[in-house]
Formats: structure tokens, C-alpha cells, sequence
């Protein structure tokens, strides 16, 4: 059967897709990598309050279905609130990518809180015996030891956004699994398509894994 | 220049310091001998306030670092610490280790900071190695920098938590003749150390702490050789 | 015992993957064609598929999978001497194509719309249902038909006859669901403008206490619905067909017609 001219037939508009798909994912995880840090910085704060603000955070967003986040805050909010009288098609995409950022940012926030914590409590008190204020000491001491441990899980991270993107479908994004499910619909070629699919998302995110385990040999991160 | 007044601390229930009072003037070395657990670096970081107190107070400077209202960083730069285990900051290099806080705190400039940075580390010996980072240096250097990057917020006192014992035998002398040093330049200071050579030759003091409570104080020479209390002469027949 | 097999299924998909999928261009022995080599005395099994969002046609009532196209298919298995093997298989309507394709299912009830495309995949029984799509909008609308969606925005389910016709048109926007439902949503919450889709389900719609829309315009298509059928099994559609037609001639047709629908458009024996 033609099997591969059917492939490379759909490959530009899968590509198309990819292109949003790779957007989404990046907006979507420098949206969730902020919410991360804020619920970090409130799980490790002195304040009970905070604390329980960054708990109740991780508990809900990790505890629910990304797919029913992605329909609540898509179907159900705007019959509370007219968003889509708003801000119109872009809704969409809003909706998409707050969903994912509320989501990844849960997980995220246990990746920066767990690459604090890994820092010796000894350079937390070296910085504070030289006067830096608990900001100074998370800005210059902290976080920049902190970051490079947390890069290899944020790449892991970014890489599980990337395949969460796919679910942004069910709300007619046009990323990339909703291009080859339209291309299906019309030629019912479906081996061949999702095949096509399957490619595409492999030599995404094997170049960023590929990214990752270079960053992670240039910066000499140790393993423990 | 700090004064104790009553200091009570407990860890859950356990008291670790027991109604501690204690006034170190300008200039003066002070030495805590006492053995491990007798609450000699909680005492210590107490006087920074990297420790909080349960009951009593303590002023550096007049400023009482024990009020809630009282801004610690404020305080904390003017009270230099040197740690057991170094602390220096692993991914700033020794040039930026003593520069940081010069910037950041006391907000010179770069420039500056770098050239009291470079006297600073002349003064401890390390000038050559002011681009390296911490990891490439060994035990003995890394707390001669940690000594310098303390030094560098121009401090009214010094603070040492046993700076020598995680330091292997050979390199024990080069930080001690650093400390030497500062002293007879009329660095007031407080040394918790296992090294009873240093307090007889530098110590203006000696104060014995066993379990929370100071046994006895007085100058190296009573200490050492005429010890009264007879846990003193216990702990320094097991340690001379 | 239901457990079991379901678990020894997957553990062969799972193996099947791993080998390699060099099997995907064989011929799939469907149960099918092992049915009809058996002879006509006894009766032939068929595995059917559905997709349950299609109300009144197919919908899910209390974990029962019922509607009109599941009693058609009901009455004519009875005439044809076929046997519906065990749950009806439900998924997604883009889906149903393709189970036929890999001997998944093969019968497929989703209100297909016989297609000269889709007739290239699957063989179609003859016409049980006349439709036709419609525009469904909100209404306060302006929208009087087609030619007032320029600018505006439509809602479709994935892979219907109105996603490929608005994708066609200019100046559209097109949303793309899954489930009918969520383009109705997306119509009340203004996500979109309008809803296309088969008319007897924008019926379905309005008489199932939505009274703030209003499909506005003629049916956009003539549109009949067949069941669609393996080609694995040259017989079976003639099988179904012979089913259909003594089903027409008994009145079985007409009393099914009846029970889900109050006009009689749809009906094939209008004449």
C-alpha cells in the first residue's frame, strides 16, 4: 500500500501543528515555571498561611485530570463569567494554556521546592551571616545553586507538557494530534497518519532530551 | 561591644543553654573551650542571631539582636562569622565569594569591592587564587577565604565556630596564624575551638561551657593551670 | 473470566507492538469471514460499533447504549439471521471508520452519512434515514444562513459533513469537537456563532429544554445515513440489506420511526 506518499503528504500541515504544539508548550511551561516558583517560595515560607496556600496549590492541580482541568476551565467557568464574550477565539488558547500552566506549575513547584532543599542549609546561613536579607540569599545564594540542579526534572517537565499539549485537542486547538486527527477524518488513513504523529512528537522530544543531557554534561551536574 | 544577659534556649524540651550571661569588650579574644554537646556553637550562633533565644537578651552594639522588631541582616553585617564547614558559596568564585556581600549589602561598587577584596585576600595568602572556585581549594584555603569574605563587611567582631576541626592536621596552622593575626590587630573575637595552644597564646579569656551553663571563666593562665571547678579538670585532663 | 481475556487481549497488543508491526498490511482474519465460510445455517456473528453521542440515534441511557439506529440494527439482525456479538463497541465517531478497517468491528451505527469516499473504505447499506445538516444558532442571531457566516465562527464535531463543508468555506473560523454536546456548549457560552450538524439532532436539542436556539435556514444537504459494513465479507451487506427490507415490509421500520421522531421527514418510506 502507499503507505510513506500518504505520510509525507500530511507532513507541512502536521509540522504547522508541531509549530503550536512546541509554542503552546513553551508559553504554557514559562507561565507554570512562574506559579512553580511563587508556590515554592510559599511552601517553604514561615508564614502558615502561605504555607497552606502552596499545599492546597500542588494538592488540587496535581490531584485533578489535566484533561477535566482543561474542560472546566474551557466549558464550565464561562457560564459563570462571559469569557468567551471577552476575549473571543483567543479564549481557546488561553484556556489551553492556563490549564496546562496551572497543572505543570503543581509539579514544578515540587521541583524548585526540592532543589532548594537540596541546598546545604550552610550557605543559607553564610549569606545571612554576611547580612543579605532572605530575598538577597534566595537571588544570589540560593537559586542560582538550586537552578542547576533543577534543570535535568524542568527538562522532564517540559518534555510531559509537550506530550500534554496533545489533550488541548479535545477543545479544538489546532496543535499537533488535532491536525492529524482533521487529516484522518478526510482520508481515513489512519495508520498512516498517526504513524506520521507518532514521528513527529518522537523527534521533538528526543531532541530534547538529547538538549538536556548536554546541558546537564556542560554544567557538571552532580548526581546525587 | 556584646553583651548576654540571661539567655535561656531549648531545642523542643531539651535546654540546651541555661541562663547565660556574658559582656565581651572591644578588643578583647574570648575562647569557649567545653566538650562536644555542652552548647558552645549554639551559644555562638545565638550572638548573630542565626539562633533565637527562649528567655533573655542580647545586644551587639546596643542593638538588641534578641527583639523581634530589630532587623537582623542590619546586625549580621557588622557580627562576621566563620563557619566549621567553610560555607563558602560554591558557584561564585573566591573573588566573588568576598565581593558579593560588599555589593549587595553594603552596596559598593564593583570596582571597589574587588580591590578591598584583593587586600583582603593578600592578607590571608590567596591572592593568586581569586578566580578560582571553592571546590579547587583546599580545606585550609577555602576557610582563609571564608575568613576574608567575613572580614570584607568590615566587622566590629569576628565569630569562629570551631574553625579548625574539620580542617586535616596540616592545615590546621595556616588559619590559625590568620586568626593570630587578626587578633593582635585588635579584632575583638569569639573562638569556639578544640585548640587549647591557640586559646593559651591568643585568648584573653577562656570561658568553660558544660552542659548549657559556664563551669568557670577566667584568663588561659587560671584555666589551664589552675583550673577550681572539677569538670574543668576533668575535661582538660582528657583533652592536654 | 471477562477480566482475563481482556488482559491476555492487551498482553498480545502489547507483544504485537514490540515485535514490530509488520502484521499491519496482512489481511486480519475477522470473525466475520470465518462466520460466512461456516455456512447459513447457523447464525453469523457480528461485532458492532457505535458512537454514543448521536442522540436520538445513539445515546448512553443507564450504561445501556439505545437509540434509534440500535434498534433498527436490532430488528434487522433478528430478520437476517445475525447474531451482535456480546457489548455493543462504543468510540468516537472518526474512529468508527478505521475499526472497520482493522476487523475492530464490523458493523458501524453512528447516523453515517453515505459518502462516495468513505463508500471506498467501507461498504454502506441502503438509505434507512434521510437527513440533511442545518445551521443551529442562538435566538437573538442575525444569522440567517451560510451566506452570513463570513467572520463569523462555527462549531462542529470533528471529521462530520459540516466540518469538511466549512473548512471548505472562506473566511470561517472552524471549531473542531469531539462530542456534539461541546459545540452546543461553545454555542451558549458565545464560543461560536452557529452549530452545524445533522438536523435531527439539533431537534433533539431544542425539544430537550434548550429554547433559546433555533436552527435558521434549509438543510444545507440532502443527506442519507447507511450502516456502514466491512468489505472483508462481500456477503454481509446483503445480508443487512435483505434484513432491511422485510423489516420495511413488516411495519417493524415504521414503529421504530415512531418512537423517536414526531415528524416524519427522515422516514424512508415517505413517499
Amino acid at each position: 500500500m502507499n503507505f510513506w506518499p500518504i505520510v509525507l503528504d500530511a507532513m507541512p500541515q502536521l509540522l504547522e501543528g508541531a509549530r503550536l504544539t512546541i509554542l503552546y508548550s513553551i508559553a504554557a511551561v514559562f507561565f507554570a515555571t512562574i506559579l512553580g516558583l511563587v508556590f515554592a517560595l510559599f511552601k517553604l515560607s514561615s508564614v502558615s498561611i502561605l504555607r497552606g496556600i502552596g499545599q492546597g496549590y500542588v494538592h488540587i492541580f496535581r490531584g485533578l485530570p489535566l484533561l477535566v482541568l482543561i474542560f472546566y476551565i474551557y466549558f464550565a467557568l464561562p457560564s459563570v463569567f462571559p469569557l468567551q464574550v471577552w476575549f473571543g477565539n483567543k479564549y481557546m488558547i488561553m484556556a489551553g494554556i492556563t490549564a496546562l500552566a496551572l497543572n505543570e506549575g503543581a509539579y514544578i513547584t515540587e521541583i524548585i521546592r526540592a532543589g532548594i532543599l537540596s541546598i546545604d542549609r550552610g550557605q543559607t546561613e553564610a549569606a545571612m551571616s554576611i547580612g543579605m536579607t532572605n530575598f538577597q540569599t534566595m537571588r544570589f545564594i540560593i537559586l542560582p545553586q538550586a537552578l542547576k540542579r533543577m534543570v535535568p526534572p524542568l527538562v522532564n517537565q517540559f518534555i510531559q507538557t509537550i506530550k500534554d499539549t496533545s489533550l488541548l485537542s479535545a477543545i479544538s486547538v489546532a496543535e499537533l494530534t488535532r491536525r492529524g486527527q482533521m487529516i484522518i477524518s478526510v482520508n481515513f488513513a489512519g495508520l498512516q497518519i498517526w504513524t506520521a504523529i507518532a514521528i513527529v512528537y518522537l523527534v521533538i522530544i528526543l531532541s530534547l532530551t538529547a538538549l538536556s543531557s548536554y546541558i546537564e554534561r556542560r554544567w557538571q551536574v552532580d548526581q546525587r | 561591644m556584646i553583651s548576654v544577659k540571661n539567655i535561656t534556649k531549648y531545642f523542643g524540651r531539651h535546654e540546651v543553654l541555661k541562663d547565660i550571661s556574658l559582656e565581651i569588650a572591644p578588643q578583647e579574644v574570648v575562647v569557649i573551650i567545653g566538650p562536644s554537646g555542652s552548647g558552645k556553637s549554639t551559644f555562638l550562633r545565638c550572638m548573630n542571631g542565626l539562633e533565637s533565644v527562649s528567655k533573655g537578651e542580647i545586644f551587639v552594639n546596643q542593638a538588641e539582636i534578641t527583639h523581634s522588631k530589630t532587623n537582623l541582616s542590619l546586625v549580621r553585617k557588622e557580627v562576621g562569622m566563620v563557619f566549621q564547614r567553610f560555607n563558602l558559596f560554591q558557584h561564585l568564585s573566591v573573588i566573588e565569594n568576598v565581593t558579593i556581600g560588599q555589593v549587595q549589602v553594603l552596596k559598593k561598587s564593583k570596582q571597589e569591592a574587588e580591590k578591598r577584596a584583593y587586600e583582603l585576600l593578600d592578607k590571608v595568602g590567596l591572592q593568586e587564587k581569586a578566580k578560582a572556585y571553592p571546590e579547587q581549594l583546599s580545606g585550609g584555603q577555602q576557610q582563609r577565604v571564608a575568613i576574608a569574605r567575613a572580614l570584607a563587611m568590615n566587622p566590629i567582631v569576628m565569630l569562629f565556630d570551631e574553625p579548625t576541626s574539620a580542617l586535616d592536621p596540616e592545615m590546621v596552622g595556616e588559619v590559625l596564624a590568620v586568626m593570630k593575626d587578626l587578633a593582635r590587630e585588635g579584632m575583638t573575637m569569639v573562638v569556639v575551638t578544640h585548640e587549647m595552644g591557640f586559646a593559651r597564646e591568643v585568648g584573653d579569656r577562656v570561658l568553660f561551657l558544660d552542659e548549657g551553663r559556664i563551669v568557670e571563666q577566667g584568663t588561659p593562665e587560671q584555666i589551664f593551670n589552675h583550673p577550681q571547678e572539677e569538670r574543668t579538670q576533668l575535661f582538660l585532663s582528657k583533652i592536654l | 473470566m471477562r477480566k482475563w481475556s481482556s488482559l491476555v487481549a492487551s498482553t498480545l497488543v502489547l507483544g504485537l507492538l514490540l515485535t514490530g508491526c509488520g502484521a499491519a498490511n496482512q489481511p486480519s482474519k475477522s470473525s466475520a469471514t470465518e462466520g460466512s465460510s461456516a455456512g447459513t445455517a447457523s447464525a453469523q456473528t457480528i461485532k458492532l460499533g457505535a458512537d454514543v453521542t448521536f442522540p436520538p440515534f445513539e445515546q448512553m441511557q443507564n450504561g445501556k447504549v439505545t437509540g434509534f439506529d440500535i434498534d433498527i440494527i436490532t430488528a434487522i439482525a433478528k430478520e437476517a439471521n445475525l447474531q451482535i456479538d456480546g457489548d455493543i463497541k462504543t468510540m468516537d465517531f472518526q474512529g468508527l471508520i478505521p475499526a472497520i478497517q482493522t476487523g475492530t468491528i464490523d458493523v458501524a451505527v453512528a447516523g453515517i452519512t453515505i459518502k462516495p469516499e468513505r463508500a471506498q473504505q467501507v461498504n454502506f447499506s441502503k438509505p434507512y434515514y434521510k437527513s440533511g445538516i442545518s445551521l443551529l444558532v442562538k435566538k437573538d442571531s442575525t444569522i440567517a444562513g451560510v451566506a452570513d457566516l463570513k467572520g463569523k465562527t462555527v462549531a462542529v464535531k470533528l471529521g462530520t459533513t459540516g466540518d469538511l463543508m466549512m473548512s471548505n468555506e472562506q473566511g470561517v473560523t472552524v471549531k473542531r469537537f469531539n462530542n456534539i454536546d461541546e459545540a452546543y456548549r461553545e454555542l451558549q457560552n458565545s464560543g461560536a456563532d452557529a452549530v452545524i450538524f445533522d438536523n435531527p439532532v439539533h431537534q433533539n436539542y431544542i425539544n430537550t429544554g434548550h429554547e433559546n436556539v433555533k436552527v435558521v435556514g434549509d438543510l444545507l444537504t440532502g443527506e442519507d445515513y447507511g450502516i456502514a459494513v466491512t468489505k472483508k465479507d462481500a456477503q454481509l451487506v446483503n445480508k443487512i440489506n435483505d434484513g432491511f427490507d422485510k423489516i420495511i415490509q413488516n411495519g417493524e421500520y415504521d414503529k421504530i420511526y415512531q418512537k423517536y421522531f414526531k415528524d416524519d421527514y427522515g422516514k424512508v418510506t415517505k413517499k
